[in-house]
Order: C-alpha cells, then structure tokens, then sequence
C-alpha cells in the first residue's frame, strides 16, 4: 500500500476542504508535516485511520467516537457532516476510499451521525458489503498500530514483556497475523472439520447394527458432553471479555481519580498528623501550665533566692558572734576565779600583786569585747522562722523545662497551621468529589477482579474436562472404526486428517518459532543501526514478541530509558514491517520526543529504508530543522506545514523544496 | 482611726478583668487563680506602682484559695513594705496592676512566655518588707 493524497473536508481542526498531496518517489519516500502543538498533527493521522477502519484511539489507546472529530468551525456554520478520501495504490491496483458522516442537527454522540463509505478499485466501485474485507486484505485494522503510531504509545509494546496477559494476546495476535500466521491457522481449523464430518459419516454407519448400540450411544455422549464444554467455554471466553472491558474500565475511572486519591491519602495523613500535634501540645501546655500553677512566684525566684543568701550570711555571722561570746565567758569566769582566789584557777599557783593587776586589767578587755558583741538572741528566731518559710519558694525552678515546652508549643502550632491550610486547599480541590464515590468503585473493581478470578478458573477446569473427553473420544473412535460395519475408507479419511492436522500443527509451531527468530534477528539488527550506546549487542525476544535489550556478554540489561524504549519499539516495528506479509506506510506522529540529538540522527537515517513510505508528523521542539534534517538530505519527498487559522481551525501549506 | 483588718476576699477591677480574660486566651492557664497569682509575683517583681484604691472590683477568689499554703501571704509580706499588716489587700492592687502589665507583654506585644519570665526574674530586688 502506497498513499497518493488525502482529502479532508470537517475533520478535526480542517473546516471545508483540504488536500494533502503524499505521492513520494521510492529514492525520497519520506513526507515531513510540521505543525505545532494543538494545530492538528494528530488528526491528519486520525483522519487516515478514520478514513480506513471508521476507528481511532485517544491518547491512553481508548475509543473515540466520530462526532468527536466534526470540526468545531463546521459544527457553528451549520454543516454537521464530514468526509475524508483516501487515494491510494496497492497491488498494482489504484484505490479510492471514501467515508463520510452526517447528521440532520447538531450532533451529540455517534448514534445521531449516519455513515457512509464507498470504495473504488481502478475506477469502478466495489460493493459495500465486500468494502471492509477488502480493506482488512490490504491493510487489517489488527496490524494497522504498526503502521500508523504516536511514539508517546510505543509503550504499549512494554506488555509483551509482562506475563501473558488479555493485552499481551491482543498485540502478540496483531504481530501474528502481520506475520501471516492467522492464514496457516486456517488450514489446521478445516482440517479439524473435515475430520469430525468423517467421524459423523463413519458413526452414522455403524448406527445401522444393533449390536454397536452401545458403543455408538457413548460416543455420542462425549459428544454431547464436549459440545456442552465448549458451549459452556464460549460463554465463559464471552463472559472474561465483558470483565476483563470492566475491568478495563474500572481502571480508567480510578486513573482518573488518582488525582484525588492522591489527595485524600494526603489529607489523612495530615489530619492524623493535626491530631497528633493537638496531643502533643496539649502535653507541652499542659508542663507549661503545671509549672505556672505550682512555681507562679517565677518572677521573684531571685530576689527570694537573694534574701535566703542574705538571712543565711546573717545567721551564720550571729553563730559566729555566739561561739566567740562563749569562749570569752569561759575566759572571763577563769579570770574573775582566779582573781578572787589569789590562785590560778586551772594550776592552783599563788598570784603575785603584780599578776592579780595584769589579769584585772585583761579581765576588762574581755568585759568590753562582750559589751561590744552584744547579743544575738533576739534576731536569730525571727531570721530562722523567715529562712523556714522562703526555703518552700527555694524548689528547683524548671525554667528551661519551661522554654522548651513553650518552643514546643510553637513549632506545633506553626506546623499545625501549615497542615491546617493544606487540608483546607486538599478540601476547596475535591470539591464535589465524594470519597464514597471513588470506594464505591473500588468495590466494583475488587468484586470485578474476584469474578475474574472465578471465570478464570472455571475455564481452566472446562478445558481439563475437555481435554479429558477429548482423549476418551479419541479412543472411542478408534473402538468405532473396528466394528462391524465401519467404513474403512471413512476410517483412513478421518485419520489421514487427524494425522495432517498435527503435521500442520508442528508446522505451525515450527513457522511461528522461525517467524520469532527473524523478527529478533531483523529488530537486533535495526536495533544496532539506531542505538547510541556500544555495549547494547542487540535484542532478545521472547514468546510474546516482547523485547529485552542484550549487553556483550549477553546479559539482559534490566533498566531501559524512554529514549531506550522507543528504539527497542521501533526496531520492533521495523522488523514487522521486513518480516511482513502486508506493506504499507509508516505514519508516526511526534517521531522523536523523546529522543535525544543523536539518536535523532540515527532514526532519521533509518526511516527512509523502513517501509515504501514514511509520513513524519513533526512539531518544532522534537528536532532542530537545520541540523537534524541534514540526516535526511535527498529523502524527503515533500514538505507540509500546518498553519493556524485561529485556535480552532488550521490548513496545510507545501513547501517549495 | 481604727486599723482595718485584712480581707478576706480579692477580686479584679473591671480592667483587670479584662485583662484577666485576654491572659487566659494565651492558653497558659489552667485556671484564672494561676493567672492571678502570677500577675501578683509579676507587679512585686517589676515593682509596679500600685492604685490607692480599686473602683468597682468585682470578687474572684476566696483569699483562703488564694493563700494556699501560705504562700501568696509570705512573699506579699516578705518582700513589699507597703502590704504592712493587710498583705492581701495589698495583694488584690499588685495582681490588678500586674494583670495589665503580663497582657501588654505576652498578648499585646506578643512576648514569649519564657522570655518575659526570664526578664521578670532578673529585675532589682524590691524593697525587703
């Protein structure tokens, strides 16, 4: 398939009619359309895949409707309807397609739009009916994500390396059928047919004697039995399909809550955290306040703690004073003995005249140092009783406790304020959201997810019962096939069969196994062609399709980049497209935002040899127009830019080049 | 003249009671008795001048509950020469003072409770009863 032009009348931010010219020689296959965020890139590449299979996806691969692509400009001029044609070659053949849709009024979902699709082949048109097989035959609607892709959803091809999966078997069964393997399936499913016919020719002929009754009943009751297993697994298979959607579903709605989960885990924490500061400050104030109601004299700490040092020196003096009057008196009532006795009173020696002067004369000295000590015993009580009552405002006072408790206190309440306000903005964002309507889902998802799970295994014990009837009907055919009047041509048609239908399945086995090494072997070699890091000696595939990047050593190299992961895809890609049965154009819209200058450099020198046709869908900031296309000198067959009208309406321009 | 006897119960002015108020809206306070306590230990500690007399009080506490243990009484009369022999009378015009004086620190100025305790402690040494 080769694209010549595309027509676009009302789709997207098109309004009225817009041509774009694609038709490129083989030696410069590459159309550059370069157009700024929100001037419709991606509609060009909708309106093609509209065009084809009335099918597009969003962002996240969901559904969109059609209506979604009537152009807004269209829909305020009153023309509900839109129509794109595709002008194209395949097979020697040259093909127009044309897909329209119109409503009466303004249209709100699909259901008001009526569609319309023609097709012509070498000028004559083919009939409605045989339009959508024909399509399917150039180019299935299954592989077309290999040939017209966002580089932001290359991710997808990341679930081939998960386990298998719903996912992982939907694209595993686009690569196969790329590959051509759905056609040689075909043939194993006639052939089961063909033998189960013998099988029916060859149980009605041994109906026909009595004594096969029997054996002829059982048979057709593992029959009947079989077709209830598969009976009952296609309700199953219908059922797993309809949870597995739910599912799907489910998990979209949360996504879209994740926000607001988010926020509500956000707002738990921190009003767990409000609480536990209340708790703690209400201990902080409470020291605060147990030291304010027993030590409320803080204020005169020191001047109480002064006065106690003050009657303390007062008192310890007065001891002094007490204990030098004591010793004086001792002396004084020695000398007043002595003198009085003419003898010593400690020795008992006579005075002499002049010994009885000189202690007269000491013994007034010490009278006058009495007189000058005075006494103390009237101060002393009154000192003692005042030292006793300040001594209980004379307890340890816990200023720094204090301080501390209050710095505590502050830290609380600013970090308190600081959640309160968060809560406050979590709560104005929430706004209507109700916490019950998110549970309310996650309820439905879990219960989804139990009922999978339940599905699940009941398919997995049906076909246990299958295979197991299988085998007992197996062995009852060939009982079948010896009684009296089984046909033996009948019995070697039935075997010849069987025994096709496992050499085909061997074959099949065998082709999806070399089909596998050659895509690893082709995306290895691309994958080497566009990598900038020497050490990566190429790709490893496995039975899904899914690819791991190899060092030299040949080890798995576990953490990949997002540039790292659209190379591994587009070597995927590229080597769908060598090993396919089908060829077509490449269509990448936003080819290399993510990918730095010299892998830039790299895919632009591969695109040109990746398929007979590549439409680069460009915005500004992915490239450096000067530089980078350098890469692609002599490649290009045309050039287009998207220019702005307003912010609701775009057309193209070509470039002279 | 006769000497007056002591009273028996104290109380605020309606100022004071305002005050009162505004302090325990700090949060500091367990009970207004702690707040008023306070006020008093604030006024004897910054030696604040106190009103002659004290229009309009309203009673707040039993001076029984008040003096627990003695203590309002011992450092009244300990440590200000004016209380002579009425120390809670003089007591009721330290708190009133006092009151206004730990509002305009802590709420009006916004003071931190420590920082204004710590300045409070370090004052001169009143005047020994």
């Amino acid at each position: 398939m080769k694209l010549r032009k595309v027509t676009i009348r009302n789709f997207g931010p098109y309004h009225g009619e817009h041509e774009l010219v694609l038709e490129v020689e083989a030696n410069a296959p590459v159309v550059l359309v370069f157009g700024e965020n929100m001037r419709g890139k991606t509609s060009i590449k909708n309106a093609l895949l509209w065009c084809l299979y009335r099918q597009t996806t969003d962002r996240r691969g969901n559904p969109k409707q059609s209506v979604d692509h009537l152009s807004y400009d269209a829909i305020d001029a009153g023309e509900f309807y839109m129509t794109v044609s595709l002008d194209f070659d395949h097979d020697g053949h040259t093909y127009r397609l044309e897909r329209h849709a119109q409503a009466d009024s303004k249209p709100i979902s699909d259901d008001d739009l009526e569609f319309k699709v023609s097709l012509q082949r070498d000028g004559h048109f083919m009939p409605t009916g045989a339009i959508q097989e024909e399509i399917a035959n150039i180019l299935h609607p299954n592989i077309s994500r290999f040939f017209f892709f966002d580089a932001d959803m290359l991710q997808q091809y990341e679930i081939l390396l998960s386990e298998p999966g719903r996912d992982a078997e939907l694209v595993k069964g686009s690569i196969e059928q790329i590959l051509g393997l759905p056609a040689i399936q075909l043939v194993t499913e006639d052939l089961d047919q063909a033998a189960r016919d013998a099988q029916q020719r060859q149980l009605r002929a041994v109906q026909a004697e009595r004594k096969n009754e029997a054996l002829v009943a059982e048979v057709q009751q593992k029959e009947e039995e079989a077709s209830a297993l598969n009976s009952d697994l296609e309700g199953l298979e219908s059922s797993l399909a309809e949870l597995e959607a739910e599912r799907v579903d489910l998990r979209d709605r949360l996504e879209q809550f994740a926000a607001i989960q988010a926020d509500l885990r956000e707002l738990d924490g921190h009003q767990t955290r409000v609480s536990e500061i209340e708790r703690e400050e209400r201990e902080q104030r409470d020291v605060v306040k147990t030291v304010l109601r027993d030590a409320w004299w803080i204020p005169m700490a020191t001047t109480v703690e002064r006065r106690l040092g003050e009657i303390a020196d007062i008192i310890s003096s007065a001891t002094d004073r007490q204990e030098k009057r004591q010793a004086l008196e001792t002396e004084r009532r020695h000398l007043d003995h002595s003198i009085n006795g003419n003898a010593c009173s400690l020795c008992g020696q006579s005075l002499a005249e002049s010994d009885k002067a000189d202690l007269s004369q000491h013994l007034e000295e010490i009278r006058r140092e009495l007189e000058d000590l005075g006494s103390d015993s009237e101060g002393l009580p009154g000192l003692l009783a005042e030292q006793g009552r300040l001594q209980d405002f004379a307890a340890d006072l816990p200023p720094a406790r204090l301080a501390d408790a209050e710095r505590a206190v502050r830290r609380l309440g600013i970090e308190k304020r600081r959640l309160e306000r968060r809560i406050s903005d979590i709560r104005d964002r929430l706004g209507r959201h109700e916490r019950s309507e998110i549970q309310a889902i996650e309820r439905q998802l879990e219960e989804c997810l139990r009922q999978l799970s339940a599905v699940m295994k009941d398919i997995d014990d049906r076909r246990a019962s299958k295979e197991r009837i299988d085998r007992e009907l197996s062995g009852l055919r060939q009982r079948l096939q010896n009684l009296p009047g089984a046909d033996p041509r009948t019995a070697t048609e039935s075997e010849l069969f069987a025994g096709l239908r496992q050499i085909f399945d061997g074959a099949v086995a065998r082709y999806r196994d070399r089909m596998r090494l050659e895509v690893e072997r082709e995306a290895s070699e691309i994958f080497r062609q566009l990598t900038t890091e020497p050490e990566y000696a190429g790709l490893q595939i496995n039975d899904q399709f899914g690819l791991q990047i190899l060092d030299s050593e040949g080890r798995v190299i576990a953490e990949r980049s997002a540039g790292a992961e659209q190379i591994v895809a587009m070597s995927l890609i590229g080597a769908l497209n060598r090993c396919a049965t089908r060829e077509g154009p490449i269509v990448i819209d936003t080819p290399f935002a993510r990918l730095d200058r010299r892998h830039r450099k790299n895919v632009l020198e591969f695109l040109p040899g990746m398929g007979p046709q590549a439409v680069l869908l460009i915005q500004s900031g992915e490239l450096d127009v000067d530089r980078d296309l350098t890469h692609l000198e002599g490649k290009i067959g045309r050039e287009f830019d998207l220019v702005r009208d307003s912010p609701t309406r775009s057309h193209f321009e070509q470039r002279g080049r | 003249m006769p000497e007056q006897t002591d009273k028996t119960t104290v109380g605020v002015t309606p100022a004071g009671a305002t005050a009162l108020e505004r302090l325990m809206s700090t949060g500091w306070f367990t009970e207004e008795i702690d707040a008023y306590r306070l006020a008093i230990a604030s006024a004897l500690s910054k030696s604040l001048i106190v009103s002659e007399s004290l229009p309009g009080v309203q009673t707040k506490f039993n001076v029984g509950t008040l003096n627990k243990d003695d203590q309002v009484r011992t450092i009244v009369a300990g440590f200000s020469a004016e209380a002579g022999e009425r120390p809670f009378a003089h007591a009721e015009k330290l708190a009133d003072v006092g009151l206004k004086y730990l509002v305009e620190r802590l709420v009006d100025r916004e003071e931190t409770l420590s920082s204004v305790l710590l300045d409070l402690s370090e004052e001169d040494v009143p005047a020994s009863g």
